[in-house]
This record gives C-alpha cells, sequence and structure tokens, in this order.
C-alpha cells in the first residue's frame, strides 16, 4: 500500500462520513480540528513507527493528504 | 448539583474583584461575556456573593435565546439597546475582538466592561513556596488534580491546601500548577535541588492526561504564559542550568505555534469534542520517545542522583464517567498504559501508590461539559489523602520527622 493511501485511510478512520481524497482541503473547511489534528498525530507516529517532530507539526503541512504525505 | 472546579488563584482574583465592586455590581445589571465554562464560574462565585441579576451575552448564534442557570443569552444588539445600567464582566482568554466590540459601542474599560481574564498569578505562590524555608522535607508535585478546587463543595480547598496540612506545613513544600508538564516538573525540581536544602522525600503525582504523548503542544495558550512567568521568575531567584533557558525558548516557541485551543477550529459536536479529547488524553498509546516519558526518567535520574527516594502516585480517576463515555474497554486502555510507563522505568528505584482505581464517580466533582476526569470532591480528596498517607515511606518519613522535633 503505498504512503498516500495509507495517509488517507487513516483520515478517513478519524474522520468518518466526511467525502475525503488527495486533494480534499482538511484544516480551514474544519474536516480536521484540533482534537483530531492530535489524533492524526498519534496514528502517523504509531502506524509509521516515527516520531514527527514538533516543528512540523503546523498547520501547512496538514492541508491536505498529498502534503501530509509529502511531509511524512 | 452541579458542582465547578476552579483554580484557587484564578477564584481569589474574580472573588476580590466581586468584592471589591459590590456596589457597583449590586446596582447595574451584571451582563458576562461569554456562554462558556468561564462564564459559568464567574456566574457561580456572583451568586455566592448574592449578586443575581446576571445575562449572559454571546457572539455565537448558536447559543444566544438558550439560558445558563436560568438566566439568558443574548446577542450583543439584543443587550446594547436595553435601557438600564449595564456592567459587562468579561472573563475571556484573548479578548481583544470583544474589547473593541465594546469600545466601538461605546463602553469605556473599567467603568463599563471589565477584563477578567485569568492574570495567571499562580507562579507568585509557586515562588513563594519555593524560597519558604524549610528543612527535613518532602515535596510533592502535581498539576490541576492539586490546584484546583470546589466552588460549592464544603471546604474551599484544594488537594494541595490538604496535602500540607496533613505532613506539616513546615514539613513539606507542595507545587500545584494547572497545566503543567513533566519537562516543566523536572526544571522546577532541579532548580530546587540546586538551590535548597534536599528534601528527604518526592512524590511525584502523575495526572495521566499531562503525560499524553502531544500533552506538552496541546496546553491551552495561558498555560504557555504560566510556564513562561514561572521561568522567568525562577531564573531572577536561582542559579540555573543551560537547560531552563533552553526550555524557555520552546515554551514561547509552542505558544506562537499553538495548535491546542485556539489554534484550530473546534468540532461544532460538543458530545463527539469530549470523547475525542477524552480518548487523546487517557487512551492513548505511550511510547518511550515522548517527551513526558524522557523526562520523567530525567526526574528519577536526578533524584537518585541527589539520593532522594522517589514515590510515584496515580491518582484515582472517573474511570466510570470515562467507560460511560468511551466504552468499556476505556478503564483496560487507561491501566494498560499506566503498566506500559512502568516498564520504561525499570532502571530506577521508586514507589508506587496507584489509586487510578480506588474511587468510584461519586468522589469526583460532575463538572459540564468536563474533559478533566481526576477532579475530587470533598469526599474523594479525603479518601484520596488516606490512600497516600498509608504509604509506608510516607508514614516513615512523618513518624521520623514528629520524632526529630
Amino acid at each position: 500500500m503505498k504512503k498516500i493511501d495509507i495517509v488517507l485511510k487513516i483520515v478517513e478512520e478519524i474522520c468518518p462520513f466526511k467525502d475525503i481524497n488527495e486533494k480534499t482541503e482538511l484544516i480551514d473547511s474544519g474536516i480536521i480540528t484540533s482534537l483530531e489534528l492530535f489524533e492524526l498525530v498519534s496514528a502517523l507516529e504509531n502506524k509509521f513507527n516515527i516520531e514527527i517532530n514538533e516543528e512540523l507539526i503546523v498547520k501547512e503541512n496538514f492541508v491536505t493528504i498529498e502534503k501530509i504525505a509529502e511531509m511524512l | 448539583m452541579e458542582v465547578i472546579a476552579i483554580d484557587k488563584s484564578y477564584y481569589n482574583f474574580l472573588f476580590d474583584f466581586i468584592q471589591s465592586n459590590n456596589r457597583l455590581l449590586m446596582n447595574s445589571k451584571v451582563i458576562i461575556f461569554g456562554a462558556g465554562i468561564r462564564g459559568y464560574n464567574l456566574m457561580r462565585i456572583l451568586e455566592l456573593s448574592k449578586i443575581t441579576n446576571i445575562a449572559f451575552v454571546d457572539n455565537d448564534p448558536q447559543k444566544q435565546g438558550e439560558k445558563i442557570n436560568g438566566y439568558c443569552i443574548y446577542s450583543f444588539d439584543e443587550v446594547i439597546n436595553v435601557n438600564c445600567k449595564s456592567v459587562f464582566l468579561c472573563p475571556v482568554e484573548k479578548g481583544a475582538q470583544i474589547f473593541e466590540q465594546l469600545e466601538q459601542a461605546g463602553f469605556k474599560k473599567n467603568i463599563d466592561y471589565f477584563n477578567l481574564d485569568n492574570k495567571l498569578t499562580d507562579y507568585i505562590e509557586t515562588i513563594e513556596e519555593f524560597k519558604r524555608p524549610v528543612k527535613d522535607y518532602i515535596i510533592f508535585f502535581g498539576s490541576c488534580e492539586l490546584s484546583s478546587f470546589l466552588l460549592s463543595d464544603t471546604f474551599d480547598v484544594s488537594l494541595a491546601e490538604r496535602l500540607k496540612q496533613h505532613s506539616l506545613p513546615e514539613k513539606c513544600k507542595v507545587f500545584a500548577l494547572p497545566g503543567m508538564t513533566q519537562r516543566m516538573h523536572y526544571n522546577m525540581i532541579n532548580a530546587l535541588l540546586k538551590n535548597s536544602p534536599k528534601p528527604k522525600l518526592a512524590v511525584l503525582m502523575l495526572e495521566m492526561s499531562l503525560v499524553s504523548p502531544h500533552a506538552h503542544l496541546m496546553l491551552e495558550p495561558q498555560y504557555y504564559t504560566l510556564h513562561s512567568k514561572l521561568i522567568e521568575s525562577l531564573i531572577d531567584i536561582y542559579e540555573l542550568d543551560d537547560e531552563i533557558n533552553e526550555y524557555a525558548k520552546i515554551i514561547n516557541n509552542r505558544l506562537e505555534r499553538s495548535l491546542g485551543r485556539g489554534g484550530l477550529s473546534s468540532s461544532p459536536n460538543l458530545e463527539d469534542e469530549i470523547k475525542r479529547k477524552i480518548k487523546l488524553t487517557y487512551n492513548y498509546e505511550i511510547r518511550g520517545s515522548n517527551e513526558s516519558v524522557i523526562y520523567l526518567i530525567k526526574t528519577l535520574e536526578l533524584l537518585k542522583e541527589n539520593n532522594i527516594p522517589a514515590i510515584i502516585t496515580f491518582p484515582p480517576i472517573n474511570y466510570q464517567l470515562g467507560e460511560n463515555l468511551c466504552g468499556s474497554d476505556f478503564s483496560r486502555n487507561y491501566a494498560n498504559i499506566i503498566k506500559k510507563l512502568l516498564t520504561f522505568l525499570t532502571a530506577y528505584d521508586y514507589d508506587v501508590i496507584d489509586a487510578s482505581f480506588a474511587a468510584d464517580s461519586s468522589n469526583f466533582i460532575e463538572q459540564l461539559n468536563s474533559t478533566n476526569l481526576v477532579i475530587l470532591n470533598t469526599k474523594g480528596q479525603s479518601n484520596f489523602i488516606d490512600f497516600i498517607f498509608k504509604n509506608e515511606a510516607i508514614k516513615s518519613f512523618l513518624h521520623e520527622v514528629s520524632t526529630n522535633d
């Protein structure tokens, strides 16, 4: 499974009932709220067994699934 | 009855304000700007002071038309057109927009409206606790579970004050600030050990929501400010190492980038938001690389280097409420976090007081939409104190100091 597909699957699990693809704007649209952002960061860290540096946890890196995959 | 917990110093600030402006408040329509938790707390303190001529105003159309405790929530336009003497009280964080709204409508600061944001004076009390001369003493480090107290409960004391009474005030120091992180606690203990007589025993009261993987990034902005003020004061009075300066820089950076409350939008579904918050803060996956774990280990190392025995306590958690909100796995997941955390600490000697499941839900406050599952009511505080003081190391410490005196 490609990285971008794994990220999409994780975001879909955190935000069910929302129509999301790789290019969907996630932040300003309110799809990802403050809490969901940290749920997402935890899920990504656990899935990829990594630590996401706190400097990278900024809105710009979570705007779309593509951006998240790029950051990873 | 709904019971409200509030930081002691913020309560004192609001109470002093009400006392010194009592006549004005008694003779005006008191309009609380912001129908959230802070507004609710202020309303209860006003009521305790027999001021009940209250209304709420909120810019959120979803709240307008609702009632809190029988008091109406209006839109701003509705209240400014009422023909009676009004005083606006604004217990809001980052209220610039609201103050501008009031100014544009012709209201004057400190005459018609008052900024009642938390002045974050808690750190002053903490600095006094650092400076307070004691010898042969025990230290307790905790966070909001220690510093909050209950507005409507029988005794207006916090768990921190009760701990101090039970340990003899001249034989203990209790550090209880809301919104603390393990890294802040490490720096505080380091500052204390470098500049004061060494304690005989250290009790680290771990609030597990503050040990969660991203707790240090999710604090409300006011708590980063509180950390900064505390660090500045410590630097003023003590010789400290580079770590604390480094932490000061990091805190400012985290405040600027704040992604916790205020950084991004909240979910419009409050129930969903509460469940998510509780899962994120009490049902997480803990890792050895989490900042909180790293600094807990550094704290234990520091205590070991200084030959100070350590006790880690896990305070009671309202697991019944947790299960009601997040499902029957809640308690098992919570117990597993503690179990896993302890596996990271096997290289160190410490005693454990695990009161996690020692209290049922009748021991906790019932707070409106609260996501904090560890704030005990008076009964719960008493039970927890009894639990702590059954510990052999604490009992023998108290026996030793009372015998020596």
